[in-house]
């Protein structure tokens, strides 16, 4: 017999053990390897544009994932170490040799790695196709196709090494470090929580609350005072609502300085708790920060969701599209001949003019960190229509003075617009004409993707339109098709991206009149930056160009396709931050839950030699476990909750729209899933404790 | 066999350092049964886990068989503990995954000797059969009694024909009727193979079975006493002993 043998005896006793360590090493690999497969699957790589900022957030959101596995990944492996401790101190108190029974434990581990990370890279397959293929249910196009790249499992695989890493330094630790003495005396070592102020509960909350609108109004107030960008620095405030977490669990989990009628009550949970405190709050308030992120990441799909969904359903023209009038978009007849040819009839159609003029405004002018405002008479384009056409166009009739403007928004107003203009200028002959904000009218249609319309008297359309040669005029046309298909829409963009000549190729942040204003005061205009020119090498039909060229179409079949998609990949992306958080949360709770119970067993033990019922033990057992799903999960569902309240109020000047509030109501929902999830947790715990302290 | 000379320990709590042992000396002669017993409090672990190796000491020399333990590497002192050195522990630490035959074979495995390896399990036939536990062979240690357990521990001590047995509060989880079957172990083995036993413990009853009893008091040795070669009268003795002491 050898010592592989000795360890092949443990591991069969212990088989159950094994396995759940197994399983949490194998999910940590799965989860990992599917997300990579996902995020870099050349399908998901085109909906997310290269230097955007959805880019960034789904490599941030990676990141995460890769990190909360890791730590997932080495918090199993701690516990598991944990557990083993005693049997590896007492192979040390007879003798063992210190290097040698390392040795054999890292080949132990070593073999159990490769397998869960060889499992865990094949279950990686089937996890990605499920719920892709769930996916392509609701939608059906083309661009639905998964493809893979291999390379990308190779993070999986980096995963898989740091954790084995990792678990050879606790190994090392556990077994270099350890004191024989500990192992032969008999107490039970913990770490005890000292006795907590009345009020801590209270004053945890209260952080919470008041630590979170600051941390989150502190940026904007820093940038009002200082005229300067927040230094990183100030996220520093987010620790605040942190520490307030950390205080309502410590509370929750000690209790305070109770009343002592009270206090008998909750004696034995609370003084079992108190013996165990240091370690149960470490890990709630990692299960807090696991659901609030969980939720975070579920929250994000819905929000998006409704607020875009709406407002493309919202539009009854299906075709709008403008152009430059010095270009020939559709020749005679062309657009009727396409839309035929696909079995569609136009029903209505509208074209009108639009005239480009430069507005005046505060510029915003950086130096360094530094930033401040100053007063431009030509800070930027702007997109003029003529009343009568507004009027012809919504059959409705106005008013407007020659020196007034109406800006033109969506019903809610979710539309930004300008209402502190006081001055058009003609960019050729720089005739200025002073005007002033009447207010804004609504119609669904006349809100552009990439501009915003605003609506003059004709008196003054006419003043402008005379003296501004064809260069800065826009044709603007409104078609509605009946039995419009895909296939008609992709062939009409096609034909409509053929009209365009190379240098109309631009995105759509690109400012005429700024750039000629930056030319002329002899700086470099932003926009023009070389890192924005591949912008015209882009193909039309990917979805980078699409979302942000200037001149995009909106063909509401395509659009709401597009969308779709994206949302799609948006939804893969944040469910798989949604699954890994709240798993990792449920099992860390399970686990510590067993963990209480087997520490706990004598104080069970004693109370039934005392002639406590069953009902009794169970209902003190209850009360102990309880703690360690209650405090967590509701902090993590009513932060987060809050906090979305919070950036939805904030985000639009301090309302609610009907879609954020529907999105909230969805929000609500998914809360009540995890709510009802985590009891379903709870209730498994209670019962896997109850067999190990012999209930019956 | 073992020689301990003018052991002194302290321990630092806080910023203070109590000492502990003030200057210990004793010596175990082969084949011996030494009882250590004193008030709690009187370094009795202490005096066990110097010479265990499982603390240092400040000031003292240790010897067991003519080696300075003091001077031993942390390898070759895991090599003495698994070979020189057999321990029963209070509460008998053993694998929980493992059937009592295989927690006794267990130092002959972790020595990674091939001739005790080989000859391990007749060894543990054997060793089960002097203490009575050959009927448990095949069991786990959740499924048998503290008693058994102890014996298995004492068992497994002595795989390796250790030159001295070292035992704390090898009763004390023990109910009186198991601690008995444990001390009887203890004596077969001194009898039978000729053990050197050096245990500490509260119990007078159990040291009454020793062939001398070490009485320590604030960490000195303060009497020594003879075995008179009757029991019930030595019991006495230590008891009267005991009580003699100023506490
Ligand atoms: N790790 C330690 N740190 C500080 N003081 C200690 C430590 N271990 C023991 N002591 C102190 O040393 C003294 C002797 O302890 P020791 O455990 O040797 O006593 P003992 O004679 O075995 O007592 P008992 O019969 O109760 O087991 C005690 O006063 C104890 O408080
Ligand atoms: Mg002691």
């Amino acid at each position: 017999m050898n010592i592989n043998q000795i360890f092949y005896m443990l591991r069969r006793k212990n088989i159950a053990e094994y396995i759940l360590y197994m399983i949490c090493t194998i999910f940590s690999v799965a989860v990992v390897s599917a997300y990579a497969l996902l995020l870099f699957s050349p399908t998901v790589m085109e909906v997310l544009p290269v230097g955007g900022d959805s880019r960034k957030q789904a490599f941030g959101i990676f990141a995460v994932v890769c990190i909360g596995c890791l730590a997932f990944s080495m918090y199993a492996s701690a516990l598991f170490y944990k557990k083993k401790q005693k049997e590896l101190g007492i192979i040390l108190a007879l003798g063992g040799n210190r290097s040698k029974l390392y040795r054999t434990v890292v080949k132990e581990n070593l073999r159990m790695s490769l397998l869960c990370l060889l499992v865990g890279l094949l279950l990686a397959f089937p996890l990605n196709k499920g719920i892709w293929g769930a996916l392509s249910l609701f939608i059906d196009s083309p661009e639905m196709k998964l493809r893979v790249e291999l390379p990308s499992l190779l993070i999986s695989v980096g995963i898989a090494g740091i954790v084995l890493l990792s678990t050879m330094l606790i190994l090392r630790r556990i077994i270099f470090r350890m004191d024989l003495l500990d192992v032969i005396k008999a107490e039970h070592k913990n770490e005890m929580v000292r006795k907590l102020p009345k009020h801590t509960g209270l004053y945890g909350v209260i952080l919470i609350l008041a630590g979170g609108v600051i941390s989150y109004l502190a940026p904007g107030v820093y940038m009002d005072v200082f005229s300067e960008y927040p230094p990183a620095w100030l996220n520093l405030l987010y620790l605040i609502p942190l520490a307030g977490v950390y205080l309502t669990i410590l509370y929750a989990v000690v209790g305070g300085e109770k009343v002592e009628k009270k206090h008998y009550a909750d004696m034995i949970s609370k003084s079992i708790m108190k013996f165990q405190g240091r370690q149960t709050v470490n890990c709630m308030l990692v299960i807090t920060l696991l659901i609030g992120g969980g939720c975070f990441a579920a929250f994000y799909v819905p929000i998006t969701m409704t607020a875009f969904g709406t407002s493309v359903q919202a539009k009854e023209w299906n075709y709008q599209y403008s152009y430059p009038q010095t270009r020939d978009v559709f020749e005679e007849g062309q657009l009727e001949e396409l839309v035929k040819k696909y079995g569609a009839q136009i029903q209505e159609e509208k074209d009108f003019p639009v005239l480009l003029a430069a507005k005046d405004g505060m510029q915003e002018i950086e130096e360094g960190r530094k930033f401040h405002y100053e007063y431009h008479p030509r800070m930027a384009t702007v997109h003029l229509i003529k009343e009568s056409d507004f009027e012809e166009f919504t059959e409705t009739k106005l008013q407007i003075k020659p020196d007034e403007y109406y800006a033109i928004t969506d019903e809610e107003e979710i539309a930004r617009f300008d209402p502190d203009m006081t001055l058009f200028s003609n960019m050729e002959t720089r005739e200025e004409y002073p005007v002033k904000f009447a207010g804004c009218l609504h119609h669904e249609d006349l809100v552009l993707e990439n501009s915003r319309l605003y609506l003059i008297s004709d008196a003054l359309f006419e003043r402008i339109d005379s003296t501004l040669s064809q260069e800065w005029k826009e044709t603007l046309c409104y078609r509605k098709i009946a039995n419009d298909s895909y296939q008609l829409a992709t062939k009409v963009y096609e034909e409509f991206c053929r009209c365009f000549e190379p240098q109309d190729m631009v995105f759509c942040g690109y400012d005429r009149v700024s750039a000629i204003v930056a030319c002329e005061a002899g700086q470099e205009y932003w926009a023009a930056a070389p890192e924005f020119q591949s912008f015209s090498e882009l193909s039309p039909d990917s979805p980078e160009f699409q979302r942000e060229w200037i001149y995009m179409p909106f063909f509401k079949i395509m659009s709401l396709q597009g969308t779709l998609r994206n949302y799609a990949v948006y939804f893969m992306l944040f469910i798989y931050v949604v699954i890994v958080a709240l798993v990792s949360a449920w099992l860390i709770a399970y686990t510590r839950c067993v963990t209480i119970g087997m520490h706990n067993r004598y104080v069970f033990e004693a109370l039934e030699k005392l002639g406590a019922s069953t009902a009794f033990r169970q209902r003190e057992l209850r009360k102990q476990l309880s703690i360690v799903y209650k405090t967590p999960t509701c902090i993590g569902l009513v932060v987060v909750l809050l906090l979305f309240v919070l950036i939805l109020y904030g985000n639009d000047g301090g309302r609610f729209s009907k879609s954020e509030l529907l999105g909230l109501l969805i929000c609500v929902g998914i809360e009540a899933v995890i709510g009802a999830i985590t009891y379903v947790c709870y209730r498994a715990s209670v019962r896997k404790v109850s067999l190990l302290s012999s209930f019956h | 066999m073992l020689k301990v000379e003018e052991l002194r320990k302290s321990y630092l709590v806080g910023k203070k350092s109590y000492e502990v042992l003030k200057g210990i000396s004793l010596e175990v002669k082969k084949g011996e049964f030494v009882a250590v017993m004193g008030p709690s409090g009187s370094g009795k672990s202490t005096l066990l886990n110097c010479i265990s190796c499982y603390i240092g000491y400040e000031a003292g020399t240790i010897t067991l068989d003519g080696h300075k333990i003091d001077t031993l590497g942390q390898e070759q002192l895991a090599a003495m503990r698994n070979r020189q050195m057999g321990f029963v522990f209070q509460d008998f630490m053993l694998l929980d995954g493992l059937t009592v035959k295989n927690n006794i074979v267990l130092p002959a495995v972790i020595s990674e000797e091939k001739e005790l390896i080989e000859a391990a399990e007749q060894k543990a036939k054997k060793l089960c059969e002097t203490f009575g536990i050959s009927h448990i062979m095949d069991k786990y240690p959740a499924e048998i009694s503290g008693g058994e357990k102890q014996r298995v521990a004492v068992a497994r001590a002595l795989m390796n024909d250790p030159l001295i047995l070292l035992a704390d509060e090898p009763t004390g989880n023990l109910d009186s009727k198991s601690g008995r079957s444990v001390i009887d172990a203890f004596v077969m083995a001194k009898e039978k193979l000729h053990t050197t036993i050096f245990m500490v413990t509260h119990d007078s009853f159990a040291a009454s079975f020793s062939d001398r009893a070490i009485l320590l008091q604030d960490g000195m040795v303060f009497r020594e006493m003879e075995n008179p070669g009757d029991r019930t009268t030595f019991q006495d003795e230590l008891l009267a002993g005991i009580g003699s002491m100023n506490r």
